[in-house]
């Protein structure tokens, strides 16, 4: 069995939708208007262009210039019109006069809420009065911990019941590891070992998104940087818009090319450091970021600067030459390495660390608010606009408090293992029921493993290795049954 | 991330590679490279792009083909009856292209488990991703009718003696019989030259490749003569792919390498330095990982596919059919069944290690009995997954000669 599928039939099925949304459209009297004149007056009236985003959210708007990386638009959200200009690396198509009739106020009419909508899917939750409707997942806690892979898909399964207008990621984590905090002004290289959990969380947030036939409307996601240090540094790169908090901090994963010092061979520590960082400035890539930037935040050797070139930053991988160029990092040799004073101040540059304002100034940040009214403001939706009360605040503190209480169960069971005595007379009964009582202690601990085995701290619960362990020892203690044997 | 065990077995596929190579070479050599160490090789200019040439030399009765990169070269006299280069033959790639008639059947078969399995299995080249399962897959592919097939890789690497499998089931199963691309996730080291001998490469956005360096242990990097025949190999490998040879070079091992783009042909050329050419693409002493915008923009990849259907229309499509859709299922099968085993090998020997070495301590013979039971049902059990890879065997010393061993270890016990 093989899934057909070709152009024609999918141009087919975009008319079909197309009309469906044209009859659900047009106001009943209007029906009864048919031949030449109707047609004439369709065919002479304006129509407002399509973008269609990376992300699969569509825009109907009037292109008013376009250059080689860059579209400016006239836009209407919520009645307002405004001017906006989007990042060609954001595009996935550009459909010029394939949108709805532009008024005849000659303003872009509203975007479309059934724009991209399949005919066969379940209707969408509209907010009342056509107001945007916005979904914050708030990340705190420590990334890969307190915000893994399980409660993560939880959330985003909720978030597709409230099929939210735009899907804020609010990115206000801890900066540590294995629960232990760090210190904003130090560099933690091993947040790369928590890549991966970043790029699964990733697919969840785009790719399942993208591709699940159950989300008809795909929301516009946006980033919200409070704190995004060390591990939790790398996801925010995949929205397409970030914006930063005035106090919010980014990066923290510096001294990459240190992370395997004294280890082996250089060219294989290059290697290492090489597929760490290009995975994670794959991600930057995917968000349509500069990935310079990234590298300067891991790398220590790699000095970056910017000169503003049409209000827009150019980057320059040396330092600055001229007045007009500003240094993001340099390589933190001799007198160019960063003191404390600089560090305890987030003003070193031997490593990027990424404030608010350098972040809007290098365009990054599309701009820096201090709360989501702000926000909405300064994405455009200049009006009312209703925060969907979902669940996921509800879901990641529940993980977040079951795997401390995981950890605090393991400790539990494996105080209980240890003390498990055979109680007296201490004959073959005694014993039998010791080592159920044991087996009993070790299944349970396998469970806990098995359930939380992506949060755990894996210097004190090595998950993979301690289930493996619980069953050899459990094998064991078989063994020792069977030789024990009935009197 | 990425292991790449050392082996004689390795070094012994590698050998078998090279001397695939001596036998190969039967023309007449009469070109003349003048190297700036002052050597004068007689041979023949077997290719050369911008920036390399590979030239087959005679050694006493011996032919070999050896790679130079343009800084090494003086000149060269040419006495070759056609001049060398890029000679492309007709391939299946060309007769399978965008043009042919009927709508394509294309089939996208995982190289290790995408990010979007959120982890459920671990991706190692030669552990779950097995040469061996995709030689098995072709007759599932062409029973279906599949004209295309898509390596959707998603790998941070594995073993090296994987490699020579992977690049001869691509060359010589894979490349006749299909339209054969990569779709790059992530290809680091094995599972970036695994499938280089492939001729197109596009790349997912956050699409990323190369971290080809061999190491085992605690970061001790191949060295010595096995570097210089897994360098050699990828030569080929390159070859096959047609594509610069410098470019896994410099993934290999610190080989700076920048390029230029020709404004007006859009043509690529590439510089083993960072000075000749425009873009740096691997700063000194750096190992190189391509991420998707530089590759397309290099030409090393097609373009960049968000998803199946944008990697269908990137291939040239119009109309195409999605199809191998058990040939997909075996491939996502074995990886899992794969990893399983892997997982479950070293309970697995510990079980039956201790259960052995208790039974032969118990004198009563009808208590040593049940023991030695239990121990040959783990050791079945480890043979179960031995045969389902024989690579485990190899990583965890566990040959036919050992099981032969354990066997009659068994039947000591029992006496």
């Amino acid at each position: 069995m093989t899934i057909r599928n070709t152009m024609k039939r999918a141009a087919a099925a975009a008319m079909l939708a197309g009309l469906a949304v044209v009859f659900a459209a047009v106001p009943a009297q209007a029906q009864s208007r048919t031949g030449s004149a109707a047609a004439k007056a369709e065919t002479s009236e304006a129509k407002l262009d399509v973008i269609i985003f990376r992300n699969g959210q569509k825009v109907e708007c009037e292109i008013l210039e376009e250059t080689d990386s860059t579209v400016k638009v006239k836009i209407a959200v919520a009645g307002m019109v405004a001017e906006t200009v989007y990042q060609k690396s954001e595009i996935l198509a550009i459909q010029k006069g394939a949108g709805a009739p532009v008024s005849t106020a000659g303003k872009p009419a509203p975007r479309s809420t059934t724009t991209g909508r399949k005919p066969d899917a379940k209707p969408e939750q509209i907010a009342t009065d056509g107001v945007p409707t916005v979904y914050v997942i708030r990340c705190t806690g420590e990334f890969g911990r307190d915000v893994s892979a399980t409660p993560f898909a939880q959330v985003i399964e909720d978030v597709k019941k409230h099929q939210p207008d735009i899907l804020v990621m609010e990115f206000d984590h801890v900066f540590g590891q294995y629960g232990e905090e760090v210190p904003d002004y130090l560099y933690q290289p091993g947040s790369f070992d928590q890549l991966e959990t970043a790029r699964q969380l990733s697919t969840l947030l785009t790719d399942r998104i993208r591709d699940d036939g159950d989300w008809p409307k795909k929301p516009r996601l946006v980033g919200y940087i409070k704190k995004a240090m060390g591990a939790a540094c790398f996801l925010p790169f995949v929205c397409p818009e970030l914006y930063f908090h005035p106090d919010g901090l980014h990066g923290g994963v510096g001294g990459l090319e240190h992370m395997f010092d004294g280890v082996g061979d250089k060219v294989a520590q290059e290697k290492q450091y090489s597929l760490r960082l290009k995975r994670a400035e794959g991600l930057a890539e995917k968000g349509g970021h500069e990935p310079r930037i990234l590298r300067a935040m891991a790398r220590m050797d790699f000095v970056l600067s910017y000169r503003m070139v049409g209000g827009k930053a150019e980057f320059l991988e040396r330092m600055p030459e001229t007045a007009d160029e500003f240094l993001l990092a340099d390589d933190g040799e001799g007198d160019r390495r960063d003191g404390a004073q600089e560090r305890l101040r987030y003003l070193g540059n031997d490593v990027l660390t990424l404030n608010a304002v350098t972040a809007e100034k290098i365009g990054l940040s599309r701009g820096t608010v201090a709360n989501l009214s702000e926000l909405m403001y300064a994405m455009g939706y200049t009006r009312e606009f209703t925060e969907v009360k979902g669940r996921s605040a509800d879901i990641l503190k529940r993980w977040s408090d079951d795997v401390n209480r995981a950890e605090a169960n393991l400790q539990r069971l494996i105080r209980q293992f240890q003390n498990v005595e055979v109680r007296a007379p201490g004959q073959y009964r005694e014993r039998t029921a010791a080592r159920t009582q044991q087996k009993s202690i070790l299944r349970e601990a396998r469970g806990i493993f098995m359930r939380y085995k992506e949060a755990l701290n894996p210097r004190r619960f090595p998950a993979d290795a301690a289930i493996n362990d619980i069953d050899v020892i459990i094998d064991q203690i078989d063994q020792q049954q069977r030789l024990d044997g009935p009197p | 991330m990425s292991r790449i065990t050392h082996s004689i077995r390795t070094l012994m596929f590698t050998l078998a590679a090279v001397a695939v190579l001596f036998a190969a070479a039967t023309q007449a050599l009469a070109d003349k490279l003048h190297l700036k160490d002052g050597r004068v090789l007689d041979g023949e200019v077997v290719r050369e792009g911008d920036g390399f040439v590979f030239f087959k030399v005679r050694v006493g009765s011996l032919e070999q083909e050896q790679f130079f990169t343009s800084d090494q070269i003086l000149k060269i006299e040419r006495d070759s009856a056609a001049p060398a280069g890029d000679k492309p033959r007709p391939d299946a790639a060309k007769a399978k292209g965008p043009t042919a008639g009927a709508t394509k059947r294309i089939a996208i078969l995982n190289f290790g488990a995408p990010s979007s399995w959120q982890g459920e299995i671990d991706d190692t080249v030669g552990i779950q991703v097995s040469a061996d399962a995709w030689r098995k897959a072709v007759p599932l592919l062409e029973k279906d009718g599949v004209t295309d097939v898509v390596v959707r890789i998603n790998s941070g690497g594995g073993l090296l003696l994987e490699l020579q499998r992977f690049l001869e089931v691509y060359e010589k199963e894979y490349k006749p019989r299909f339209r054969t691309v990569a779709w790059v996730e992530s290809a680091i080291s094995a599972a970036a030259m695994s499938p280089w001998c492939l001729e197109e490469f596009y790349f997912l956005p956050e699409g990323n490749i190369g971290a080809c360096t061999g190491f085992s242990g605690r970061l001790n990097a191949i060295k010595g003569v096995q570097l210089e025949l897994v360098l050699m190999q990828m030569e080929e490998a390159s070859k096959q792919g047609k594509r610069n040879p410098l470019i896994m070079r410099a993934m290999q091992i610190q080989q700076p390498l920048s390029a230029t783009i020709d404004p007006v042909t859009g043509q690529v050329s590439w510089f083993p330095d960072t000075k000749t050419g425009e873009i740096i693409v691997n700063p000194d002493g750096e190992v190189l990982t391509l991420t998707a915008g530089i590759a397309v923009r290099l030409k090393f990849g097609k373009a960049i596919a968000a998803t199946p259907d944008e990697l269908a229309r990137a291939m040239g499509y119009e109309e195409w059919e999605w199809a191998g859709r058990e040939a997909t299922a075996f491939i996502d099968r074995n990886m899992r069944e794969n990893d399983k085993a892997d997982k479950q090998w070293q309970v697995a020997y510990e079980k039956y290690e201790r259960t052995a070495q208790v039974a032969a301590q118990i004198q009563d013979r009808q208590r040593r009995g049940a023991e030695v039971g239990i121990a040959r049902r783990h050791l079945n059990e480890l043979k179960r997954l031995f045969s389902g890879n024989s690579n485990f065997a190899l990583m965890y010393g566990a040959d036919d000669e050992w099981f032969r061993e354990q066997e009659e270890r068994l039947r000591r016990i029992m006496r």
